[in-house]
């Protein structure tokens, strides 16, 4: 029985076949999103399909395959054109099963990029559709975990990230279990953010803040995570605090771009020539819940996603394209909103819940970084952007 | 008193006087062997402690150490093992000193991404006029675009006017970045050329070039440049949103914001908080335009 729903009209190109993400809710590293915003990638104008990636040495990664416009009757076969980058490993033999959709398993092996192709009938017969692999080599990120206490005014035990951590030990444990939640969104992409084993009790106290304010303003929350005590030049600084005076956003990411920007650097003492030091971090607030995917989205600004334009100005904050110079506007198309740089602001107010889940649960923002160049909208090849910044020289600061 | 006594007191008075001396000289030499017994003592313990991973701990020993820390730091940059190098960029800001420089320098292109990375960034504390000859020899190497602005911007910072030949090629590399970097590190160091295209920059009606003038001009430190800030002062156009990401409503600073946040960058000091950028008002902006006509006019 032909199961086509779509009509060929002219040039109209129709997708057999297609992927996505093998499992609903939490974001997971061995369930990677898959671009599937069209099939068109100007990096790579020859190649038309969707894209996945992993990182060498991660085995038993998840994809979702589905037959689109192709009967449960044709035989398939999925192999990949390199299995020394990326091998199929179940289906072992590569047959795909007579279903609409069923979930296929692969190992990245070596860095390298190839595709896993959908053959025709024969294991060897026409290529009716392919899914891009990248596996990219592992980026390690070194984090400095801080829990300020800020003029005296600690984080809070009773509502850490809304946990019940009465204890610093407990706080600890409950901030390092979040960045690798958070983690499950970045390792797809290469980038592992690795945590060292001690999480400073930092104190920020009159050198840093000198009104006293034990609730920062937002220059004074950058002055001193420039000048904090335990600043590590090596990572990326986390500060978690428990308050903070300027409104609801629980969490910012600075990049070392952005804070050169606004000139947010302090010399450690007042003199000409003296090493000034920069506000790049990720701030968090402890007293306001937040999913990991939020956290993973700050870490996405502190790789310099959404993008300075080149006279260094900022473009955009989110991957919406249309906040310049005005209040911010949102996309709201399906796709847009899976986006792990879509604002999550512009998500909570729906009263829909079909429109506030995107396959990650009611009102959590998706995981999906995108890989495809598009010249006609800059948001896009996030991926490979956010790695360009992770592993370039103006990443880390003094 | 005779005067064979006064002699035998004068005598015994200035070998009393020697003695003291040499106890002080003695008890100075035994001081100073003393602190250098601690520090050997101490920088043997920041080897075991950056072999160990033991961060908080190396962080303490270095700072106490402050630049006796540099000759450790420069043998542990060779270590095998990149952690421990990693830790070694950690280290060296907290020890500035011409060994910590080199040990930042050698790092400069690691087999490790990370380090390479970090220590690009590390990079700022190499002011010493030592390290130039070193960071010249990289340039040499014709190391990658990003590093190569980078060493340029440095050797700006921690060279002279001799350096001027060092830098004078990359003038007509086919990169941009490079040729514009080469060019603000020469006029930093005082090429009257260079100097006077920054000038002539300031006055450009395209407003990249201009706030990236403005840039120049606090990278080049020269206070003279504030003279010809008025046209930028007088600049009202919006450049860039200035409020932080999730924040509303966006906020976007003018030229003439971002000419007053340099003039502050600059060392200049105004009777509000001009460090952060913001819409300055209208008497904030006057009050730099007043600043500005009573500089000399003169070229520098």
């Amino acid at each position: 029985m032909a199961t086509f729903a779509t009509q060929v009209w002219n040039g109209e190109r129709i997708y057999m076949v297609g992927f996505g993400r093998a499992k609903t809710g939490t974001p997971h590293m061995k369930f990677p999103d898959v671009d599937d915003v069209g099939f068109q990638d100007d990096a790579n104008a020859s190649e038309h399909g969707q894209i996945v990636s992993s990182v060498a040495g991660l085995s038993d990664v998840f994809v979702k395959f589905n037959r689109m416009e192709i009967s449960t009757a044709a035989k398939l076969y999925l192999v990949s054109a390199d299995a020394s980058i990326a091998a199929v490993t179940d289906p072992a033999d590569g047959a795909l099963s007579a279903k609409l959709e069923q979930k296929i398993k692969f190992d990245a092996l070596k860095a390298g990029r190839t595709a896993f192709e959908v053959h025709y009938r024969w294991k060897d017969g026409p290529v009716i559709g392919r899914l891009y692999v990248v596996v990219y080599p592992r980026t390690v990120v070194p984090l400095r975990l801080h829990l300020v206490t800020v003029n005296g005014f600690a984080n809070p035990g009773a509502n850490f990230f809304g946990a019940n951590c009465p204890t610093v030990a407990s706080q600890q444990t409950q901030l390092q279990k979040f960045i690798r939640l958070v983690n499950h969104t970045w390792i797809p992409h290469g980038i592992l953010l690795k945590a060292e084993a001690t999480v400073y009790q930092t104190v920020w106290g009159a050198t840093q803040i000198p009104s006293g304010s034990q609730s920062p303003t937002y220059n004074e929350m950058v002055m001193a995570g420039a000048l904090s005590p335990n600043r590590s030049p090596a990572s990326i600084n986390v500060y978690v605090m428990g308050q903070w005076n300027f409104g609801l956003t629980a969490a910012l990411g600075i990049p070392v771009a952005w804070a050169t920007q606004q000139n947010l650097k302090y010399p450690a003492v007042p003199a000409v020539g003296v090493v000034q030091h920069l506000a790049n971090a990720v701030y968090l607030n402890s007293g306001i819940p937040v999913a990991p995917s939020i956290v993973g989205h700050e870490f996405g600004h502190y790789m310099q996603l959404c993008s300075l334009a080149a006279g260094g100005a900022v473009q955009q904050w989110h991957s919406t394209g249309d906040t310049i110079g005005g209040a911010q506007g949102a996309r709201d198309d399906l796709v847009s909103r899976r986006r792990v740089m879509y604002p999550i602001t512009t998500l909570l107010p729906s009263g829909f819940s079909w429109r506030t889940d995107v396959g990650y649960g009611a009102n959590v923002v998706g995981a999906l970084i995108t890989y495809r160049r598009l010249t006609q909208d800059i948001t896009f090849e996030e991926s490979n952007r956010a790695r360009t910044a992770a592993t370039g020289g103006n990443f880390y600061a003094v | 008193m005779g005067e064979g006594r006064q002699t035998r007191r004068a005598i015994i008075l200035a070998l009393a006087a020697i003695l003291s001396v040499r106890v002080v000289v003695w008890g100075e030499q035994e001081g100073h062997g003393e602190r250098e017994r601690m520090n050997d003592s101490r920088q043997d313990a920041l080897v075991h402690q950056m072999l160990t991973g033991q961060i908080p701990a190396a962080r303490a020993t270095t700072e106490a150490l402050g630049p006796q820390a540099g000759p450790v730091l420069a043998r542990m940059a060779g270590h095998q093992n990149s952690q421990v190098r990693l830790l070694v960029l950690e280290l060296a800001p907290l020890a500035l000193s011409v060994d910590s420089s080199r040990a930042v320098i050698s790092l400069l292109q690691d087999s490790n991404v990370t380090v390479r990375s970090v220590a690009s960034s590390d990079l700022a504390i190499c002011t010493q006029k030592q390290v130039v000859p070193d960071l010249v020899k990289l340039l040499e190497k014709k190391p990658s675009t990003e590093l190569t602005v980078a060493l340029l911007k440095q050797i700006g910072i921690a060279g002279d006017h001799d350096n001027l030949k060092d830098l004078d090629p990359f003038r007509n590399s086919p990169n941009p970045e490079v040729v514009h970097q080469a060019a603000v590190a020469m006029a930093k160091l005082g090429d009257p050329a260079e100097l006077q295209r920054v000038i002539n920059r300031l006055g450009s009606l395209d407003p990249n070039t201009r706030v990236q003038a403005l840039r120049d001009c606090q990278y080049i430190g020269d206070h003279g440049l504030v003279r010809y800030f008025g046209p930028a002062l007088d600049d009202i156009r919006d450049f860039m949103v200035i409020t932080p990401p999730h924040m509303e409503p966006v906020v976007m600073a003018r030229i003439c914001d971002i000419t007053v946040q340099t003039m502050a960058y600059m060392g200049f000091r105004f009777s509000f908080p001009a460090e952060f950028l913001a819409r300055f008002t209208p008497i904030q902006l006057e009050e730099a335009k007043q600043m500005v006509a009573s500089m000399n006019t003169a070229t520098p």
